[in-house]
């Protein structure tokens, strides 16, 4: 397994979020976490990364337990955060936001990432907070890539973007499977989480409730109904 | 009055100015990366007029004397960084503020220690010694040496910060110190070396006042309540609001000092306040 996450909690001061979440990511696949608001999917990719540590449980990558190292540590080991609030540098131009993230090991440099966004490339000397909301998508997912990930955590890159740009973020990221990436998506869009991923996990107050496949998950109004409020 | 006086003494304020707004530059960084108030920053002027005279006393180099008193400066404060300061980060305000101000006390105690309770007085190299005289203006060399310096290392820090990797990772840091550390870069390290390049430019600016304003231990405690002035003045949230401030300071003083000499500093209290009732962000922040 390139990720396990082994029974973690985590807590926010006293307030008690995650109880004992577990699941794992093979490589090269794409697993997705889904759930309704608050139920605690940005606090576990947090605490993978080591910005919000788990007080209990462990997080294994590649054999390692890296839970209780600091989160630049674990970035440095292989693994990329693109937050929901994606966290663009707005006064850092769209350049200097890429480079001052890569990695020279990267198989993405700066400027494979800028062939690969031509829109980015047309930007380049753009302040961060000029961007709109699509391209500063785009932007920190190339952001996350010059760090030469072996795991990419995803947090809800649909968020806020139009239906035609949410497209558009839905076909570089098969692009990116289909490069043997291996992912961890947070995706309240379940169309989209359910047409990418290999695996889906359902959380409700930070615990794993349900682990599927993705066309059983299609196939099941019940779950989906119940823990995601999606019409079936 | 002359015209010529006016003009000297408009000189004589840039001059001044430079001191400030390489002072307060360095403490306007620890500021925004830091969200510190250095209150051991008029220390590490003090250390760095020091150094220019133990060192120019024992081997009469100035240039020598000048580097040592940037890199011991910035030494002292990777020390106070590393020991003290980062226990600190994110604490309350008092607490920070009771740790530098310490510092600053048993530097400046150090300093009467090593080198007695009486001032020093160093004068510039021979090669900065006397004055331009032209139309009536007197204009001592060194401070047109402190204005040239002044500029060159004001313009050195901006291409530092603006022009190069570990410039735009301090401006990310200041923005959003935990992405930065999601991208793999050690902040704490960051955090170390931006505290002590914000000392070092006071031991620099401390050195280079030396042969103007002479040395005594307590020479910081009257710059860092400029610098923190000039900092306010220029506004919290602007890197660069400290230069502009620090110019607009020394050239006010020097120019108030002419018709009104008692009243120089005061008036500059009394600007600041009407400044922030004006502009609360200061004249170059934004929000
Ligand atoms: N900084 C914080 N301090 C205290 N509680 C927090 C903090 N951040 C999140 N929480 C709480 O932790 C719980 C889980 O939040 P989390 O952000 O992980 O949920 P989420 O599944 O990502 O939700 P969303 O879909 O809205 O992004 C929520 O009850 C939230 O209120
Ligand atoms: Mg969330």
């Amino acid at each position: 397994m390139l990720l396990d996450v082994r029974d973690i909690h985590t807590f926010y001061g006293l307030s008690h979020v995650l109880h004992g979440v577990s699941l794992s990511v093979a490589e090269g696949r794409v697993v997705a976490l889904v759930g309704r608001n608050g139920a605690g999917k940005t606090t576990t990719l947090r605490s993978i990364v080591g910005l919000t540590p788990p007080a209990e449980g462990s997080v294994v990558f590649e054999g390692e337990t890296i839970s209780g190292r600091k989160a630049y540590r674990n970035a440095r080991s292989g693994i990329a955060y693109v937050p929901e609030t994606r966290d663009v540098f707005s006064l850092l131009t769209v350049e200097e936001n890429l480079r001052i993230a890569e990695d020279a090991a990267s198989p993405w440099d700066v400027e494979r990432v800028m062939r690969w966004f031509p829109a980015l490339a047309d930007l380049r000397d753009r302040k961060g907070s000029q961007l709109s909301g699509g391209q500063q998508q785009m932007m920190v997912i190339g952001r996350a890539l010059v760090t030469g990930p072996r795991l990419l955590l995803l947090d809800e890159p649909s968020q806020g973007l139009a239906p035609v740009i949410v497209n558009d973020v839905l076909a570089m990221l098969k692009d990116l499977k289909t490069e043997g990436l291996s992912v961890l998506l947070v995706e309240q869009n379940i169309r989209m989480a359910l047409e990418l991923a290999d695996d889906v996990y359902v959380m409700e107050h930070g615990a794993i409730v349900h682990h599927a496949a993705p066309d059983a998950l299609a196939k099941d109004p019940a779950v989906l109904e119940r823990y995601l409020g999606v019409a079936a | 009055m002359p015209l010529s006086l006016l003009v000297s003494q408009l000189l004589n304020g840039i001059a001044v100015g430079m001191l400030y707004a390489v002072a307060a530059l360095g403490l306007s960084i620890i500021k925004g990366l830091l969200n510190i108030p250095n209150f051991a920053h008029g220390a590490f002027y003090a250390v760095g007029a020091y150094l220019l005279y133990a060192v120019v006393s024992a081997t009469e180099s100035f240039w020598l004397g000048l580097v040592v008193a940037t890199v011991v400066a910035g030494g002292l404060g990777v020390l106070v960084e590393w020991f003290g300061v980062r226990r600190l980060y994110g604490g309350a305000y008092l607490f920070q503020l009771l740790l530098l101000f310490g510092v600053s006390l048993v530097v400046t105690e150090l300093l009467i220690v090593l080198w007695g309770p009486e001032g020093k007085s160093l004068s510039p190299p021979d090669f900065l010694q006397g004055a331009l005289i032209f139309s009536g203006i007197f204009y001592p060399k060194y401070l047109l040496f402190t204005t040239v310096a002044g500029a060159v290392i004001i313009v050195a820090v901006w291409l530092l910060i603006e022009r190069t990797r570990y410039g735009a990772i301090i401006r990310a840091g200041i923005e959003k110190t935990e992405m930065v550390s999601a991208l793999g870069i050690n902040i704490e390290v960051l955090f170390t070396l931006a505290f002590a390049f914000g000392a070092g430019l006071a031991g620099l600016a401390g050195a280079l006042a030396a042969p103007i304003v002479g040395i005594t231990a307590t020479m910081g405690i009257d710059m860092l309540a400029m610098a923190f002035v000039v900092l306010v003045i220029g506004g919290l949230g602007s890197l660069y609001g400290a230069v502009f401030a620090g110019l607009l300071v020394g050239i006010t003083q020097s120019l108030v000092a002419l018709y009104w000499p008692s009243a120089s500093t005061i008036l500059i209290y009394v600007a600041m306040v009407l400044i922030l009732l004006w502009r609360p962000q200061g004249l170059l922040g934004e929000r």
